[in-house]
């Protein structure tokens, strides 16, 4: 249902838009030697909800790859994940337990085609809540292509205060042009 | 690390008057990182709706599609080599409803790379589809053109054209 303004006639996400609801943190434009991966440190506490968004290739023509993050350098089995995704002509649904990371992306799908994602990271500064992040990824290649909505769960009441994000194998780094950016959402 | 100030900037907005069967903004500023345009669509459409970007009739555009509907199914599709980039089902807006689009154009400004856009299509009766977007060309996009393949836009339907801007 979406929710209409009687004065303005705008829909709810658009007089949230209009109201300043969301600041930009940092940003990383990856140059021509590629990363390893994209690192935001000392994540100001003052938001409610944080969101990242970027687009994304591998350096080396690595397509279809796994890109995960990762909260104040926890590596160990702390993740878990739901997601549901499309090929463009089956659809799959699954759970991963145990993870020492969460998907949010993938890689790019062939040359020049960088894949996107805008994902939520929600209450990250409650002290009494585990995280929870929601990604909504996609990426079309003229021919081949994945569409996914996915749910992390970081078990952890930390507050989150770093974000990394790589190739999960650590085997890809982030091509030229990799965009990956960070914004603060007001409560 | 400390936030800068600024947020979504609005750009421009139309409102259909049900004559029309497109809407472009034009001269759309490169100054921002990615552009989000927000869809709140009332009946109207008989066909599907597409976007163009820059004036690009070609066939340069595709999709991936994931997609529910309200009797429990999913499914996913694909368009390729298209000569526009698929937004969703309007056509299935009925009566007083409206349903909303919002297209994210991801780093839309830059020359290097071939656009990818995620849009999420949400009507409450009968579909909700998610979409990835490509259209296969480098240039910054300075146009954007919402169309329908059939039925114009319907009375009242808004379009709200905005800029995120990412820190510095």
């Amino acid at each position: 249902m979406s929710i209409t303004s009687a004065k303005t006639g705008s829909t709810s996400l658009s007089l949230a838009l209009e109201n300043n609801f969301m600041e930009p943190i940092a940003s990383t434009l990856v140059g021509a030697g590629g990363a390893n991966a994209v690192i935001f440190n000392d994540i100001p506490q003052t938001y409610k909800h944080l969101q990242v968004r970027l687009t994304c290739a591998l350096a080396s023509a690595v397509y279809d790859a796994d890109i995960v993050m990762q909260f104040n350098g926890d590596y160990a089995n702390s993740y878990s994940k739901h997601r549901i995704y499309g090929s463009g002509s089956s659809v799959g649904v699954d759970y991963s337990g145990t993870l020492n990371y969460m998907q949010i992306a993938r890689s790019g799908g062939a040359a020049s085609v960088f894949g996107a994602a805008i994902i939520d990271i929600l209450d990250y500064t409650n002290t009494n809540k585990t995280k929870v992040v929601r990604s909504f990824f996609g990426q079309d290649s003229n021919g081949s292509g994945y569409m996914m909505i996915s749910s992390g769960l970081w078990n952890n009441t930390s507050p989150v205060t770093a974000i990394r994000i790589n190739e999960a194998n650590f085997t890809g780094s982030f091509a030229q042009h990799t965009r990956i950016s960070l914004y603060g959402m007001k409560g | 690390m400390a936030a800068k100030t600024g947020t979504y900037t609005l750009i421009g907005s139309a409102t259909a008057d049900g004559t029309s069967l497109s809407v472009t903004f034009s001269s759309i500023p490169a100054t921002y990182t990615d552009l989000v345009i927000v869809c709140a669509i009332t009946a109207g459409n008989t066909g599907d709706a597409y976007l163009r970007f820059n004036g690009d009739t070609a066939s340069n555009y595709s999709d991936t599609v994931l997609r529910g509907y309200g009797d429990g199914l999913a499914g996913s599709v694909r368009d390729s080599n298209a000569a526009g980039m698929d937004i969703g089902p309007v056509s299935l807006i009925t009566g007083s409803e409206i349903g909303i689009v919002v297209v994210n154009v991801m780093d839309y400004a830059n020359t290097a790379t071939y656009k990818t856009s995620l849009i999420k299509f949400t009507e409450a009766t009968n579909n909700l589809s998610t979409l990835a977007g490509l259209w296969r060309n480098t240039s910054a996009i300075n146009s954007i053109l919402f169309s329908s393949r059939g039925g114009n836009w319907g009375t009242g339907s808004t379009f709200k054209l905005y800029g995120i801007e990412a820190a510095k």
